[in-house]
């Protein structure tokens, strides 16, 4: 990167012609084909598409879990194409931070224990101060030392949202992290999330095909058959859901 | 249904093999004894059958010495019997044996002993080829004058004897030299070589009879006339023998050979047959504990079969198959193991027993047996899992996998605390004497705390993982902690995986204990009691005892003070609590034999004994034990309600019941340990010509001079004229003595460490299937960035828990068990003794071996595929 200056500043991951072919021959599946796009810090934004689309390998691939055919993901200043996989481990524990559908926690560690497990296998000593603000936003204080299986879906979420944000990462990214929660927990799941990004200034890049979730970002961007097809900034459910209907979903 | 069970099985061949592993061991184990057990018992009956096939009936003296050694001893009959029978009715041909235990000496003057394996026999020439079991091989000729000798094939190969040399050999009586005149063996099966049996010396009558100091004859053979039958045979024998003679016929006698050499191959196969029974009952833990959680991990597939309608019937019946197909195919494996182990053994004997060449028969019992043990352990140990698996619901198939998660009953608690504490009760009351249960009451009440722990084991095993993994987060950070709580996680499974690994350390602790009690006793009966002596003369490992020629030498050195000869005899004590209860039972006599305990006895000289040994509390204080009387263990004379100035009964084949005084008692065990001591005049008068030899001679010389010295100038003289004789310093002797010991314990470690192998590989399984259970958390784990060396480093703390976990208990119950049962043994006079290097080293080794198991485990678990992991349902 020639402006190092510009990324530390103003854009926290990007892809670059980022493709992605599954086999080879007859069976070759394009789920990425040359997707260009970057994530400014502080911005929410929501992937969406249709099944198929290539919006979870996008995610996979842009946070370290998978590798690009060709083209590149870069972020904070690291081309994950050049990391070997010890290197690409720790980014993803130093620099990423993780939001699943389901089984997101550490079922034999305790919450706090979950939240600071990224920190605790690099060895780092959590930041007290803002582990207090993160444990308070998602409101989570008074079931510290409860295991998961103590504790209802929507906490084990909000568990799973305080341990991204604990270790301070450069990007958020999640994955339909709403998906296996009833309306009002998801609901309040996404506010921790807005919360994070509006009050403590984090990066997050959520996928999801539900229309509500989408509304709570920043940028909408639109994938289909592994292309980004359109970008809506300040999304409401109702607009993204036409786009979706339009997009054939 | 069948059908879905069989592709089950085969679509987890790894599962097929992890499981089947401890079966294949156990049963290798088993069938190769087997095998080679048939292999020795066939090899020798057809010896026997051969050596003995020209013999239609024998005569010998109806009266026995019960002997520790082997069969009974008989005293001879006179010479005239022979004239007697000879001429009875029926009988073609009669001639009379003759036979003894010599030490016969290779060309370097070193005496031939093997380690294992029968006693070199001499015995008279006969000329009569139906009564003569062995063949001269070409060029060779029967020994005709006191100076020549017939020798078997074996030790004319081994030792590069031929026709024409000469060989020494040390005989009751002394040392002999003998010219080789032939060279003989066994034509077994009419096969054209000949095969040895024993190491043999064959000589001339009258020589035999001198030098192994027989009076007559051991038994005379017969040989029937044609047209006579065997029964016949012994009917007209009967009519015309006195009654303190028997008659046996052919057959019978051949039968009763056989059966003492199995029951001497038994001595030898049934403890490596038992250690192969612990193996199957560790592998049974390790069987039941795989199983469970191949039915846990399985839960969807089974609900779902459920869900479609298979009834609990089926469900079992999958279960069932994959059992015995697993146990089939592994005991097919452990049955070909075995028969390699068996050729292993056979190569392992071959300097013992002359064996046919190539592999062993695989006999049908061996594979029946190896079979039903291998299919049967593991079908019970799946049963519980498999009616388990027919309670899972069919809703199952829709959630999530199932980890087993019952919780521990109140029953379970109930159940184990009883148990346990009935267990340490009985053994605490038995070790304070309060109950008079002796070793089985200790026994027992190991059982119960056994049973007891393994009930209680999964309420153990959560806490005791947790606390032998507390220091580990701390040292070890996340990985440390997170090992130390999947330890913990599932206490059903830990508890099971650490207990088969239990067992095998508590046998070996059990065991450690044992050696190193008997260690410090024989370390203190021979090294304090007889700090005195300086040096043993004994005839190692033989049963032939010395010719006179050491002591006599050893007499006539200025060097010498004292030397203090030792024999050994058995009789037959008529007064124990033993003999009075078998008497009340069985009566005064049997077959014309006087029922009572048959006992080792010593005979020591006289006075020089007293000079030469530290005897503890001799009571009272005597300065010689006169003739026809005895020294009896204080502890054995205490149990038979005897005291010093009583008379007991004693019964010899020789001499008849004998009337000896108690002399004094004393207070613990001298030199080998009798509880019987006489004088040597009273022990020759006793002994069959068998026992009437020097066994051992403790010298002490005079006061200044240094043993090791002495030594060095008397050695060779004394390999000259006494080559049968081992001679050495106290101090050697000890550790000879101890290196014996040494390498029998090293044998029986080597024997259970087959079941903590298994147990260890048990480990290795649960850990391995829990790692299969939890993908999707590892996956988890390496996508929030856990490098794979902190992923494997979590496995391997986890595996080494379980295994320290396993590892501890057993030492503990080892520690236990082991004092409590050499306490309960202490009529041999052995103190326990714990050896907290052993111990700590037992403990050690099981820690690494849990790091040694976990690295494939480990491996496996940084190689999920975090994408695959973690995706959505």
């Amino acid at each position: 990167m020639t402006d190092t200056q510009t990324w530390s500043t103003t854009i926290a991951a990007a892809a670059i012609n980022a493709t992605k072919i599954y086999g080879s021959g007859d069976t070759q599946v394009v789920a990425l084909d040359a997707v260009s796009a970057e994530f400014n810090k502080g911005q929410f934004t929501a992937i969406m598409g249709p099944s198929g689309s290539g919006k979870s390998t996008l995610m996979h691939c842009l946070a370290g879990l998978d590798l690009l055919t060709s083209g590149s993901v870069l972020i904070g200043g690291d081309d994950l194409s050049q990391l070997k996989e010890r290197d690409l481990t720790l980014l993803r524990r130093d620099k990423i931070g993780f939001i699943f559908q389901a089984f997101n926690l550490i079922p034999t560690l305790s919450a706090l224990e979950n939240i600071t497990l990224p920190m605790d296998l690099g060895g780092i000593k959590p930041d007290q101060g803002w582990l207090d603000t993160v444990i308070d936003t998602v409101g989570l204080r008074d079931r510290l030392s409860h295991r998961p299986s103590e504790l209802s879906g929507g906490q084990q979420q909000r568990v799973a949202v305080a341990r991204a944000l604990a270790s301070r990462p450069q990007i958020i990214f999640a994955d339909e992290p709403t998906g296996n929660l009833d309306s009002r927990t998801g609901t309040e799941i996404l506010t921790f999330m807005r919360k994070a990004v509006d009050e403590l200034r984090q990066t997050i890049v959520m996928v999801t095909h539900d229309p509500n979730a989408a509304g709570y970002s920043d940028r909408v961007l639109f994938l289909a058959d592994g292309r980004l097809v359109d970008e809506m900034f300040e999304p409401t459910a109702a607009k993204v859901l036409d786009k979706m209907k339009a997009l054939g979903d | 249904m069948l059908r879905v069970a069989l592709k089950s099985v085969l679509a987890r061949k790894r599962r097929l093999f992890t499981t089947g592993f401890a079966i294949v061991l156990s049963v290798a184990f088993i069938s190769g004894t087997l095998v080679i057990t048939a292999l020795m018992n066939s090899t020798l009956d057809s010896l026997i059958g051969s050596s003995y096939d020209g013999i239609d009936a024998i005569v010998r003296s109806a009266e026995a010495q019960e002997s520790d050694f082997g069969p009974p001893i008989r005293p001879t009959i006179p010479d005239s019997t022979l004239g007697l029978v000879s001429a009875a009715k029926g009988v073609r041909a009669a001639a009379g044996l003759v036979q003894g235990l010599p030490t016969i000496i290779d060309k370097n003057g070193d005496r031939i002993q093997d380690l294992a394996g029968p006693p070199t026999l001499a015995f008279n020439w006969i000329d009569d080829p139906e009564l003569q079991g062995g063949r001269l091989a070409e060029g060779g000729r029967p020994p005709v004058t006191p100076e020549e000798v017939v020798i078997d094939v074996r030790t004319a190969e081994e030792y590069d004897f031929s026709i024409g040399d000469q060989v020494q050999a040390g005989f009751p009586v002394g040392l002999r030299t003998f010219t080789i005149v032939g060279i003989g063996g066994i034509p077994v099966d009419g096969q054209e070589n000949l095969v040895a049996g024993p190491r043999v010396l064959l000589l001339e009558l009258t020589t035999a009879q001198q030098l192994l100091g027989k009076d007559g004859f051991d038994y005379i053979a017969l040989s029937a006339a044609d047209g006579v039958s065997q029964v016949d045979l012994q009917r007209t024998l009967t009519t015309i023998l006195p009654p303190d003679q028997e008659t046996l016929t052919g057959e019978e006698f051949v039968a009763e050979s056989e059966e003492t050499i199995s029951r001497l191959i038994s001595l030898f196969t049934q403890p490596i047959l038992a250690f192969g029974f612990v193996a199957v009952f560790v592998g049974s833990f390790v069987i039941y504990n795989t199983f469970s959680i191949v039915v846990a991990q399985r839960t969807r597939e089974l609900a779902l079969l459920r869900a479609v309608g298979s009834g609990r019937g089926q469900i079992l019946g999958s279960v069932m198959v994959e059992a015995v197909v697993v146990g089939l195919v592994a005991s097919t494996v452990g049955i070909a193991g075995g028969w390699a182990l068996s050729y292993g053994l056979k190569v392992a004997l071959s300097s013992s027993f002359s064996l046919p060449p190539g592999l062993p028969p695989l006999t049908p019992q061996a594979i029946l047996v190896g079979l039903g043990i291998g299919i049967g352990s593991t079908l019970i140990s799946a049963f519980v899992p498999g009616i388990r698996a027919t309670f899972i619901p069919p809703i199952a198939a829709l959630g999530e996998t199932a980890i087993d998660r019952t919780a521990l009953s109140v029953r379970r608690k109930v159940i184990g605390s009883v148990l346990l504490l009935a267990g340490i009760a009985i053994i605490a009351l038995v070790s304070a004497d309060t109950l008079n249960w002796g070793l089985s009451g200790r026994g027992f009440g190991a059982a119960l705390l056994f049973l007891g722990i393994t009930t209680l084991g999964p309420v153990f095993a959560g806490p005791m993982a947790r606390t032998l993994g507390a220091p580990l987060p701390r040292f070890r950070g996340v990985s440390g902690r997170i090992g130390k709580e999947n330890a913990g996680r599932n206490p059903k499974r830990t508890a099971i995986t650490a207990v088969a690994l239990s067992i095998g350390v508590c046998l070996v602790v059990v065991v450690a204990i044992f050696a190193a009690s008997i260690r410090a006793t024989v370390q203190d009966q021979l090294g304090n009691q007889l700090a005195d002596v300086d040096l043993v003369v004994d005839s190692g490992t033989g049963f032939a005892g010395l010719g006179p020629e050491p002591r006599e030498f050893l007499e006539s050195r200025p060097e010498v003070a004292l030397v203090n000869p030792i024999r050994f005899n058995q009789g037959t004590l008529l007064d124990t609590r033993g003999a009075k209860e078998d008497q009340a039972e069985k009566g005064e006599s049997e077959n014309g034999i006087p029922v009572g305990d048959s006992e080792f006895l010593i005979g020591v000289d006289r006075t020089t004994i007293f000079e030469i040994a530290n005897i503890e509390d001799l009571t009272p204080p005597i300065a010689e034990i006169p003739d026809d009387e005895v020294m009896v263990l204080a502890q054995e004379a205490e149990e038979n309600g005897w005291k010093p100035g009583d008379t007991i009964r004693v019964w010899f084949a020789k001499t008849g019941e004998q009337r000896w005084r108690i002399a004094a008692t004393f207070g613990s065990r001298i030199g080998n340990g009798a509880e019987y001591i006489t004088n040597n005049e009273t022990q020759a008068k006793n002994a069959l010509p068998e026992f009437d030899v020097d066994s051992t001679i403790w010298v002490k010389l005079q006061d200044g001079l240094d043993p090791e010295t002495v030594l060095a100038d008397l050695k060779p003289e004394l390999k000259k004229i006494a080559p049968t004789a081992g001679f050495n310093t106290i101090g050697d002797y000890v550790g000879e003595r101890l290196a014996i010991l040494d390498s029998v314990v090293n044998l029986i470690y080597v024997l259970l460490g087959l079941s903590i192998v298994i147990a260890l590989v048990g480990v290795g399984n649960t850990i391995s299937l829990s790692i299969h259970e939890r993908t999707r958390e590892l996956g988890l784990l390496r996508a929030v960035g856990m490098t794979r060396s902190q992923l494997a480093e979590s496995v391997i703390w986890e595996s080494v828990i379980i295994a320290l976990a396993g590892t501890v208990v057993g030492l503990v119950i080892g520690v236990v068990l082991g004092t409590t049962f050499v306490d309960g043994i202490d009529q041999q006079g052995i103190e326990p003794v714990v050896s907290v290097v052993t111990v700590a080293i037992i403990g050690i080794i099981g820690a690494v071996a849990g790091v040694f198991l976990a690295i494939r485990p480990s491996r496996r678990a940084t190689r999920v595929d975090v994408l695959a992991a973690i995706s959505s349902v």
